[in-house]
């Protein structure tokens, strides 16, 4: 008889954790009250290409710039009134991101919003957390670009079909789709994820996954305690299996989400031998730049300076291109600014995707009497202002 | 061009074999029938740390054949440790191998299924580092800095300050935001990038996963030395492995964090099994390895120093231990009171470090960020609601068990640093922009587990507290094993 309370008792208690977890509503109904439904071919390929087969929306190719945008222009709809997002794409390539965007009445700036990765299932996402989602919606779409640094944009797009969207007012059954995604959605990696998982993206989560496995846990070993005493023996035994699973279950979600990860790894890199492996980078341009930069500089003895500056908010395609420009002996100016002009004679200075040797007074005085390196003699010519590298010999006076 | 031919395969396999012998010659009897395990693992490691050596000091000068010209030192060190360990196996009852008891059914299957979803998930790790070039932020714009330049420039260069670099133009000298990081790493990555005959990271950064591996095997074999039962000692195994900010930097590698945090857990087996069987060559073995942990990573001092403090503390007399520890605080305080901490400048509310930074002491207030660190963010599992819960429940283990004692105090040391450092100083940034903190205390995690096992692992009786006072030929499989 114990035993039975105990698992009505652990049961109700998880269902509730459930609810909580949820942030169920519970004055919602169960099923959604009501629904605006987008088909596929309602929406219109923006940026890319595509064409609207049966209801579904083809996305052929991506745009110039490798990225892809679909969008609709709903008639009166209300944010407040549709919290839950439900989506749903065939044949997505693991090697793009999803985003939604959109445009509301009160601001004329798209808002998007990283989506996990789509699968071929229908995927639910709360936007009751989106401070943004509110007022009247005017624009609604789906952008799709290469994973962020990890993806060679040129390798990124593959065809794929948006099947449709939905909004949903807000339900049950609505939360609970939306906890499901956040909890079991793929993610890529991103540069944060060395230092904290479940901080790789600003897109809003739902409460924490490894919160509420350990709640109830602890709600379980709670009742075990309460109906069994606290020294009986089942609340090791119970307590030590339950803990098992717990850890088992967070860890099958973590190695979905790892195999995840690697499938867009792979769908990259599988093909290509080691060495096409280390050639094969996101920021092509970026190694683009440093080779023309090192071909420049090959009859420069090895102990040259090279100090590479860039504009300031451009700080991480600077250091990937000091990264691509080794072995030259090269560093990030800014780390060198503070001795100014009294740089050693015959410094090495790259401009990185800047114009600032021409435009700013202070660049402009401090290399007066400075070599413009590109001669007629180079392949690359004279004709250098719209170039991603530009060099500069320093010289502290007249020759 | 990069290859995976003789050359590369046998940079993998040559540290297991020197390192092996490394480890067989400090081992003393064969303590459990996991020995080879250890041997495995921990010798991979040793083995690894010395071929990055070997190569520091025999191609600085031809870095591109820093495998050519380091191998042959590396060979005759493991063969002159082989010559010793086998001439000082040969006069020992059970040799190198200790058959285990057979395992109950049941046990036997949740062992195998245990040790496959371990092989499946160091398998997969494994194909993602070996997929796609470096990757993480500070592993390409710090830790690959040197050991990139000096393949592709074939010859090893001093890397000095900025104002060095541009005081001296006519030096032979290079010049980073990480000039002053250890280069340690740096050697071990040319090591497996000239033995593949190109600067290649997939290739290079595929070792990361090889340093997990080695030292599941090796934690495996220690663990089952202490006593801990089959599948409990792969459990422990499991629960490291499994940890999801563990297997990003495996699957992400390049940082130097892992190396670090193996390294200090490799230091901590075999400083317990010392303790616990009262081997000198462990000892030996965890002082070389703690001296190797600065080498590493620049925290890794801090962690040398707790080691080397709580050993020391360790070996003194029991009558002597407090006079000794006031002593020093006394001396802590006269040297901040007179500013006489050398390099490192310390006062009341001011902490200067070279090559860290300058500390402004006061409390800050980041303890949301590390509660979601540690309990919310999927980084740990349930780990650190384990941890506090293994320690209520064996609390009374610490009173009886040196081993234990010992690695608590020194754990608990390091992490009240970490809790000074995050909570009381500027590093704070680091939690409130859940950026270093969790790295530092992965560092920490291999050696909490280390503790985790010494905790659970059998002890001969209630009252027998002091495992040292055992006779040393007496192998652990011996003591008759008490349910954990």
């Amino acid at each position: 008889m114990r035993r039975i309370a105990l698992g009505l008792a652990v049961l109700a208690s998880w269902s509730i954790l459930l609810l909580w977890a949820a942030r169920i509503d519970l004055s919602s109904p169960f099923v959604a009250a009501e629904q605006r439904e987008f088909p596929g071919d309602d929406f219109t390929a923006v940026f890319g290409a595509g064409m609207a087969d049966s209801d579904r929306l083809r996305v052929t190719s991506a745009s110039e710039d490798f990225t892809s945008l679909q969008s609709l222009r709903p008639a009166d709809l209300d944010a407040a009134s549709f919290p839950t997002l439900r989506y749903r794409f065939a044949n997505f390539p693991r090697t793009l991101e999803l985003s939604l965007v959109f445009r509301t009445t009160e601001s004329a700036e798209d808002v998007a919003i990283s989506l996990p990765w789509p699968g071929n299932g229908t995927n639910t996402f709360d936007l009751s957390q989106v401070p943004q989602w509110q007022g009247r919606i005017v624009e609604l779409g789906f952008a799709e670009f290469p994973v962020a640094q990890l993806v060679p944009p040129k390798d990124g797009f593959r065809p794929f079909e948006l099947a449709g969207a939905e909004l949903w007012s807000r339900s049950w059954r609505g939360d609970l789709a939306a906890l499901s995604t956040d909890w079991l959605g793929a993610w890529s990696w991103t540069q944060r994820s060395v230092h904290a998982l479940g901080r790789d993206t600003d897109t809003p989560r739902a409460r924490s996954l490894v919160l509420c496995v350990a709640i109830a846990l602890g709600v379980a070993l709670a009742w075990i305690a309460l109906l069994f005493g606290p020294r009986s023996p089942m609340l090791a035994t119970a307590g030590f299996g339950v803990a098992v699973v717990a850890w088992l279950a967070l860890d099958v979600v973590w190695q979905a989400g790892l195999w995840g990860r690697l499938q867009t790894t792979r769908a990259v890199y599988a093909p290509l031998d080691w060495t096409e492996r280390e050639r094969t980078v996101a920021d092509t341009d970026v190694v683009a730049a440093a080779e023309r930069l090192r071909a420049m500089l090959r009859d420069e003895p090895a102990s040259s300076r090279v100090l590479v500056y860039a504009d300031a908010n451009n700080g991480y395609e600077l250091l990937r291109f000091v990264w691509h420009a080794l072995p030259l002996n090269v560093a990030v100016y800014a780390y060198a600014s503070f001795v100014g002009s009294a740089l050693p004679e015959r410094t090495l200075i790259v401009f990185y995707r800047s114009d600032a040797w021409r435009t700013n007074a202070s660049w402009r005085k401090l290399l007066k009497d400075s070599e413009h390196l590109a001669t007629s003699a180079s392949i690359y010519g004279d004709a250098f202002e719209n170039d991603a590298v530009v060099v500069f010999r320093f010289h502290h006076g007249r020759r | 061009m990069a290859a995976v031919d003789a050359a590369y395969i046998a940079a993998w396999l040559l540290p297991a074999l020197v390192g092996g012998g490394v480890w067989t010659l400090l081992r003393g009897p064969a303590r459990g029938p996991a020995d080879v395990a250890a041997a495995v693992g921990a010798g991979w490691l040793i083995g690894v740390l010395i071929a990055a050596c070997c190569a520091r000091f025999a191609a600085y000068g031809d870095t591109a054949h820093a495998f050519a010209r380091a191998w042959p030192w590396c060979a005759a060190i493991g063969v002159a440790a082989w010559i010793a360990a086998l001439a000082r196996m040969r006069g020992q009852p059970h040799g190198f191998f200790v058959r285990a008891p057979a395992m109950r059914a049941p046990l036997r299957v949740v062992w195998w299924l245990l040790l496959a979803w371990i092989v499946a998930r160091l398998a997969l790790l494994g194909d993602e580092a070996s997929l796609r070039p470096v990757f993480p932020w500070d592993a390409w714009s710090a830790w690959a800095v040197k050991p990139k330049t000096w393949f592709l420039l074939g010859h090893a260069e001093p890397y000095v300050s900025m104002l060095q670099w541009l005081a001296n133009p006519n030096l032979a000298a290079r010049t980073a935001a990480s000039w002053g990081y250890p280069e340690l790493l740096a050697w071990m990555q040319l090591w497996f990038a000239s033995a593949a005959g190109a600067w290649n990271e997939p290739l290079v950064d595929v070792a990361w996963c090889g340093a997990l591996a080695a030292f599941s095997l090796a934690a495996y074999g220690y663990w089952r030395a202490l006593g801990l039962q089959a599948w409990l000692a792969l459990a422990l195994v499991y629960a490291l492995v499994s940890l999801p900010l563990i297997d990003a930097h495996v699957a992400l590698a390049g940082y130097a964090d892992l190396w670090l945090a193996l390294t200090l857990g490799l230091v901590t087996l075999a400083w317990v099994r010392w303790i616990v069987e009262g081997e000198r060559g462990q000892l030996a073995l965890a002082a070389c390895l703690a001296l190797c942990l600065p080498a590493i990573k620049l925290e890794g001092a801090v962690w040398l120093l707790t080691f080397g403090g709580v050993a020391a503390l360790d070996r003194l007399p029991r009558r002597w231990r407090w006079p000794i520890l006031g002593a020093i605080a006394i001396a802590a305080i006269v040297a901040v009171t007179a500013g006489a901490f050398g390099p490192v400048s310390v006062s009341w509310n001011r902490i200067e470090i070279p090559s860290l930074g300058t500390f402004a002491l006061a409390w800050h207030g980041v303890g949301g960020a590390m509660v979601a660190s540690l309990f919310t963010l999927p980084n740990w599992h349930l780990f650190w609601y384990a941890v506090p819960v293994l320690l209520v429940l064996r609390g009374k283990r610490f009173g009886r068990d040196r081993a234990a004692r010992m690695l608590g105090l020194m754990l608990l040391i390091d992490f009240a640093f970490l809790f000074v450092l995050f909570f009381l100083t500027t590093a704070s940034a680091w939690a409130q922009d859940f950026t270093s903190a969790n790295r530092l205390i992965l560092q920490l995690v291999p050696s909490v587990l280390v503790l985790a096992a010494t905790l659970l692992r059998p002890l001969a009786s209630e009252d027998a507290a002091v495992s040292a006072a055992r006779p040393r030929t007496a192998p652990t499989s011996a003591v008759p094993s008490v349910p954990a």
